[in-house]
């Protein structure tokens, strides 16, 4: 129905509008009028903007110059390029863990055992409570959490941080047990639970958690099967990767990303990217999507490692430089690329991102 | 194709759908085209309504309805176009954001503005998104004040109020436009 009676257009055009602005003049706009200010914290409007957002996917990378041993953040996507991005507003060191749906999950540099959930479009964030029931540098070797896991469910606006690692018992050497502290945003308490597991995980699988189905997952170091924690019943399980993958060698790495909603595995060889998605969850049915020549960038194939997806793109990192491939027109372009030596990898903390509402208070 | 807002002619033989612009100028559409009007194609799903009755479109101007007009049947030509293959379907995306782009360069602030009226009204979901985001892309870096002369509205807050919402959003302002 529409109205003129607050301005030119009717509030469901504005909303259309608004879902549209990138979030620094989505959050000017709300000092224009009363109006404007309660539309954008309407639940219609967040689930709005939300849904548009999960089509622009972006990469958060942190970037450390050599020379002043600083690091800083940027943001890479398709419809903004790259923008600087910071998270002093935490007002800590931080190292990005985990993100899932706009959220990030940071752990403070100085002070172990410390994490922050924090929207860093809209600068919201929240301060973890400790974990009581065992200090949280139990864990083997070095105290810290092999797995750093979030997940964020954008409907309920509810999430879940998952701390797991191997249990380092007094002798200081781990006793197989398999320790995972789980943080509830809706109660605010974390709970713990205790496994066996027989795995470890590189680097780039820690980075690369995904949260689908209501599950994480991780891909193990063997490059086996996906490790899999059900949040609904805390509940660890294994499940296979796509049968055409093969063994895994040098020549021949996998990557879990996720790719609008659903989990995908991509294979980089040679000359080769193979796209799988897993379309049927409940049947563990993999379809492979996409044969991606890599022939184009054949000098950096072997450095390149894909951080984030839809059916649309795939972004890759190298050591220097961000890559978009658009699946539609096979084209490959460079959104990004470092001008002085960096001491880091891009890939090496590189994580998928996206700009949502999320919010994280309590 | 040559439309300088004047009445297009239809096909021979294909079915056609009178639309009523406010001002009572009467465009005879091609079917197909007609139907990318949510509100028209709603007016034809009532029983009983014959595709002969006129369709009053009471708040749509005869410039407006022009160019949806002129956009709808374009993007039908390039909807039946793509198909099955892939390169014929990246083509018809690219003509179609080209078609879009050129649309939204040459309207001014008030075109642009009853466009989306009349998008909105007429219930035409792809022309209300593309035109909503380049509003969009033209007052994002504006000012406050700018953007409420554009959108005619009122600033309802009290001096307190206002200077509260601003610290609230204060990191928003950083590298604004000035008016």
């Amino acid at each position: 129905m529409s109205s003129r009676g607050d301005g030119f257009f009717p509030d469901e055009v504005v909303l259309q509008i608004l879902s549209r602005l990138p979030m620094k003049s989505l959050f000017r706009s709300k000092t224009v009028c009363k109006l404007w200010y309660r539309l954008s914290s309407d639940k219609y409007f967040v689930q709005l903007y939300n849904e548009l957002s999960v089509k622009n996917p972006m990469v958060l990378v942190e970037v450390s110059e050599a020379s002043e041993s600083k690091s800083s953040l940027i943001c890479v996507d398709n419809l903004r390029g790259v923008s600087e991005f910071s998270l002093d507003f935490l007002k800590d060191r931080v190292k990005v863990r985990a993100s899932c749906n706009g959220l990030l999950c940071c752990s403070s540099i100085p002070d172990k055992g410390v994490y922050y959930i924090c929207n860093p479009m809209t600068r919201e964030f929240r301060l973890l409570p400790r974990s009581r029931e065992r200090p949280v540098t139990r864990f083997y070797p070095d105290g810290e959490a092999i797995l750093v896991g979030l997940a964020c469910d954008l409907s309920s606006q509810k999430f879940k941080v998952v701390l797991a690692g191997y249990h380092r018992s007094f002798g200081q050497r781990s006793d197989g047990t398999f320790i995972c502290l789980v943080f509830d945003s809706e109660s605010n308490k974390w709970r713990k639970f205790v496994s066996f597991q027989d795995d470890h995980f590189t680097h780039m699988n820690r980075n690369q958690v995904v949260f689908v189905n209501g599950s994480l997952h991780w891909l193990t170091g063997s490059c086996s099967c996906i490790l899999v924690l059900d949040l609904d019943c805390d509940i660890w399980r294994k499940m296979p990767l796509p049968e055409q993958v093969g063994s895994v060698s040098a020549g021949n790495r996998i990557y879990l990303l996720e790719s609008d909603g659903c989990l995908s595995v991509l294979q980089i060889s040679d000359a080769w990217m193979n796209i799988w998605v897993l379309k049927d969850y409940e049947r563990e049915e993999w379809h492979l999507v996409d044969r991606v020549s890599l022939r184009c960038i054949r000098g950096l194939v072997p450095g390149i490692f894909p951080i984030s997806q839809t059916g649309e793109c795939v972004f890759l990192a190298t050591h220097k430089q961000v890559l978009v491939y658009q699946r539609n027109n096979r084209v490959w372009k460079e959104m990004y690329s470092v001008k002085n030596g960096s001491t880091l990898p891009l890939w090496f903390s590189a994580h998928a991102f996206r700009s949502t509402l999320f919010t994280c208070h309590y | 194709m040559a439309n300088n807002g004047e009445n297009p002619s239809p096909d021979v033989g294909g079915k056609t759908v009178k639309l009523k612009a406010d001002d009572g100028e009467i465009f005879e559409v091609e079917e197909a085209v007609a139907m990318e009007l949510q509100t028209v194609k709603s007016f034809f799903d009532d029983d009983g309504v014959s595709y002969d009755t006129v369709v009053p479109l009471l708040n749509v101007s005869s410039t407006a309805l022009a160019k949806v007009i002129q956009y709808c049947r374009r993007a039908v030509e390039l909807r039946a176009k793509s198909g099955d293959d892939e390169g014929a379907n990246e083509k018809a995306r690219e003509e179609r954001e080209g078609l879009e782009a050129e649309l939204v360069r040459e309207e001014s602030d008030e075109g642009i503005k009853e466009l989306i009226l009349a998008a909105n009204y007429l219930n035409i979901k792809d022309m209300l998104s593309f035109l909503c985001r380049a509003v969009g892309d033209r007052i994002k870096n504006k000012s406050v004040e700018y953007v409420r002369r554009f959108f005619v509205l009122e600033n309802d807050f009290s001096p307190e109020e206002e200077e509260r919402t601003r610290n609230e959003v204060a990191w928003a302002f950083e590298g604004v436009d000035a008016d």
